[in-house]
């Protein structure tokens, strides 16, 4: 699932040529491949399903189009995937008005909300957490943390070194422990002392 | 100085929170997925209709093979013409002298004698 930085072509670019001669399964085999990560990736960083669905099928489009003129230049297509996906996000979230922060949704703590229930808060709580993130450490913590990337990965995603990505994804991490840490009780877990 | 313990039930929440996330991801719907297959089928059936119009692609070759010269010809024609006009050597009506005033030379000695009161120097009368 995490692509690989390998000398050899990848099967995504393998696809991306078949594609560009016009091979139909190609389209499907790397829709199939591609678009469930980009769509969970731009569903965390803009916290909105619509958009993320637009950024999804906007960014297959320009693989698409791109594909006839593709050149390994050492980026995966998938890297270059999230890499546009990630600047249509930036542009959608930089013409979002500015307005305050979202707090986080009170979460049923009563003794009936049962594991299902507490799970779902958590995902709740975390897109919430991460919309409160400085933009390039949600992009950063998202790739690590919820796309499982490799630092150097995610570099090349970010056009970073892999010192930066370490530091964003550090920094990242712990606000959104102190994002969340007012909502231990809430979330199922309860302070040691 | 003090040391600062880490928060390992905060790293716990965290590690918790983002389990859940990945066990429960959004998902690619069908709609979506359709959507994006059709652009691939209408990126494709475009580079098709592209690359399956030689007939297009030829008529625009065989009407620059023609009208490039055709332009060309026309345009040095036009650029000759041009500087006669600008650089003729002698006047149109030079071109009725006589076959000793043929030349450049002997039409600037035509003009220099007018010049000079001596445009019939042997009173020839032409």
């Amino acid at each position: 699932m995490v692509p690989r930085d390998t000398g050899e072509p990848s099967i995504e670019a393998t696809l991306l040529a078949q594609f560009a001669q016009g091979a139909p399964d190609a389209a499907q085999a790397l829709t199939d491949l591609l678009a469930p990560r980009i769509l969970r990736y731009a569903a965390r960083m803009l916290g909105d399903p619509a958009e993320a669905e637009d950024v999804t099928q906007d960014t297959m489009l320009r693989l698409w189009r791109i594909a006839p003129d593709w050149r390994d230049q050492g980026v995966s297509p998938s890297a270059w995937a999230f890499r546009v996906a990630g600047n249509l996000c930036t542009d959608r979230l930089r013409k979002r008005r500015p307005g305050p922060p979202e707090l986080p949704d009170l979460v049923d703590d009563s003794p009936a909300a049962d594991a299902r229930m507490m799970q779902a808060a958590r995902v709740r709580a975390l897109e919430q957490a991460l919309a409160g993130l400085p933009e390039r450490q949600r992009q950063a913590v998202i790739l690590r943390h919820l796309e499982g990337m490799s630092n150097p990965q995610i570099a090349a995603i970010m056009m970073l070194g892999v010192e930066a990505v370490e530091s964003l994804t550090a920094r990242g991490k712990r606000n959104l422990s102190a994002i969340l840490a007012g909502q231990r009780d809430a979330l199922g877990y309860q302070d040691d002392d | 100085m003090t040391t600062e313990r880490p928060d390992h039930s905060a790293d716990d929440l965290l590690e918790s929170c983002f389990a859940d996330a990945r066990a429960h991801p959004p998902q690619l719907g069908p709609d979506l997925r359709a959507r994006i297959l059709a652009d691939a089928a209408a990126i494709q059936a475009q580079a098709r209709s592209g690359a399956a119009s030689p007939q297009r692609r030829s008529l625009r070759q065989i009407l620059a093979e023609w009208l490039t010269p055709a332009l060309a010809g026309g345009a040095v024609a036009a650029a000759a013409g041009f500087w006669v006009g600008v650089w003729l050597p002698m006047p149109v009506v030079a071109l009725d002298l006589p076959l000793w005033l043929d030349t450049p030379l002997a039409y600037l000695d035509l003009i220099s004698l007018q010049i000079m009161g001596l445009d019939d120097p042997l009173w020839m009368e032409f």
